[in-house]
């Protein structure tokens, strides 16, 4: 009996393991990117774009995203801006007056009297009338807060040179003047998410996620998945981008066309945006439940190494639970093993934490200059405490390298069991923190027990809560990211 | 004479440039942590 449970927690903390070696595995791939890109295919290609904005009450961001699409360097003519208004109550229709004044004949409004459907039947709304026009090329949907920069066009474009291209996406980054401490934390999240990840699947042959905020279809692409984005599910930009490569076509990323949005400084405001991203991708994992970890069904999404990564990703915490309660049933069944199994799992967390952190720096310099601190403190200061105890012993903890005896309640023993156990434990203080802010603790204080559980666990957390959510059926709303237009173009 | 680079190969050579720098920027970084493993493995 003692046999089984022995071989079970240690399967447990080998479970554990997975979520770190597929991001470490991923991120090792990020270098070869240098040397296996789509750059060579590329040529001075400049479609006529429509970009779609959906707006529902974006009437303080609008004017700023417009000026700065305006204000792209692309050919005169060439791009026209759409914005799909999903009956806002606030005075977007008086902005969108004044823009289509200052920019005759490049800006239209669309306007829904009935909506409240989300965005995809807003986008859905623009896209229709855009395909019935037959003047674009190629359609840019986009979020009304994000900014460009005026070569991100172009170096979407020249990708669409080649036939074989469906849809490309950029570079979403962190752009609130002054950046808040959440947002620093979700600025860095972004280069490794994003510039780090995205660089590594275009490698891999595919990419999961064109980012909502710029995802730029040739229209052939556009007309082969049907013409409108996906209705059913919370992640329509997933969608879209799983059924542009089942179509045939490719998904791309390109690191170096940036685009600026603003996201939540509030860990409720997070709570919700995520929840709703997390349940988005549980409704993809179950859409496409054919595809996966079958690659004679489709080279991409039915690849062992990229169903491990889809499925490590969107059940994270799963995976961390069950490694640390791996670990603490290891130490009481079998104290012997219990330092080794510790060292291992911990140990490559801190590899891989020193790793990511350290290129994710060289990735991109310029975001990490700002945000290096948070950083360093992503996986939380407590957890990095955790990965230093795990590669120099337990001397400088308990005095001692010896271990103390399970079940004796003495403070070894209790210290010992919370440090097995810190990933479990993390996420359930990080979901504190989060009921925290909601009740409108002071910003010190979330700001003070971020830095210490980390914003990782948070994300952990997060996820946790859409899995419940989901389980328990609960309403499928579109939950709109408040904007208050603090997002700013670099100077 | 050597044809001046449209605007186009300006940036494309700039975007190439920067993805080769993030490639020896990983194997400088997988480098400095192969030989801190080796020191901590010969310490330990």
């Amino acid at each position: 009996m003692t046999d089984v449970l022995i071989g079970l927690c240690l399967f447990c903390v080998l479970l554990g393991m997975v979520p770190t070696l597929a991001t470490f595995a991923q991120f090792l791939a990020v270098g070869l990117h240098g040397v296996w890109n789509h750059y060579p295919k590329c040529r001075d290609f400049t479609p006529k774009v429509a970009f779609v904005l959906p707006a529902w009450n974006e009437a303080d961001v609008l004017g700023s995203s417009i000026d700065s699409l305006m204000g792209i360097d692309y050919p005169a003519g060439q791009w026209r801006i759409y914005v799909v208004d999903d009956a806002s109550t606030d005075h977007t229709p008086e902005v969108m007056r004044q823009k289509m004044a200052q920019y005759p004949g490049s800006v239209f409004h669309l306007r829904r009297e009935k909506g409240g459907q989300g965005k995809a039947h807003t986008l859905n709304h623009g896209i229709a009338r855009i395909l019935e026009e037959n003047w674009a090329e190629a359609v840019m949907i986009m979020d009304a807060d994000v900014l460009f920069e005026p070569l991100t066009l172009r170096r979407m474009a020249r990708h669409l040179a080649d036939p074989e291209v469906g849809g490309v996406t950029a570079y979403v980054k962190e752009g609130s003047q002054p950046p808040g401490f959440l947002s620093r934390f979700i600025a860095f999240e972004y280069i490794t998410a994003q510039a780090a990840a995205r660089r590594a699947q275009n490698v891999m042959g595919g990419l999961p996620c064109m980012a909502g905020g710029a995802q730029l279809h040739s229209r052939e692409n556009l007309l082969a998945i049907g013409g409108a984005i996906d209705t059913s599910t919370l992640a329509e930009d997933t969608y879209t981008t799983i059924k542009t490569q089942l179509a045939g076509r490719r998904a791309l990323f390109d690191a170096n066309a940036v685009v600026w949005a603003e996201e939540p400084n509030s860990v409720a405001a997070l709570w919700k945006q995520r929840v709703r991203w997390g349940r988005g991708n549980l409704q993809i994992t179950r859409a496409f439940r054919h595809l996966w970890f079958r690659p004679d069904r489709n080279r991409l999404f039915g690849n062992i190494p990229f169903g491990f990564l889809w499925f490590s990703i969107a059940f994270m915490p799963l995976f961390m639970i069950v490694g640390s309660v791996g670990l603490v049933g290891l130490f009481h069944a079998w104290p012997p093993w219990a330092p080794t199994a510790f060292t291992a799992l911990w140990g490559l967390t801190f590899a891989s934490y020193v790793f990511q952190t350290l290129f994710s720096f060289a990735i991109d310099p310029a975001t990490a200059k700002r945000c290096w601190f948070e950083g360093i403190a992503f996986p939380g200061l407590l957890a990095v405490g955790v990965m230093m105890l795990a590669v120099l012993g337990l001397k400088p903890f308990i005095g001692s390298h010896a271990w103390p005896q399970p079940g004796t309640w003495s403070w070894q023993d209790v210290a010992v069991n919370v440090m097995l156990g810190w990933s479990a434990i993390s996420t359930f203080l990080a979901w504190a923190v989060y009921r925290l802010d909601k009740a409108g603790a002071p910003k010190g204080l979330r700001n003070v027990m971020l830095v210490l559980i980390g914003y990782g666990p948070l994300l952990c957390a997060i996820c946790l809560g859409a899995m419940m959510a989901q389980l328990r059926n609960a309403d499928l709303k579109w939950d709109k990211t408040i904007k208050s237009g603090k997002a700013r173009l670099p100077t | 004479m050597t044809a001046t680079k449209s605007s186009f190969e300006r940036l494309l050579a700039e975007d190439v440039g920067r993805e080769k720098r993030i490639f020896w920027s990983e194997v400088g970084v997988a480098a400095l942590m192969a030989f801190a493993l080796l020191a901590y493995l010969f310490a330990s």
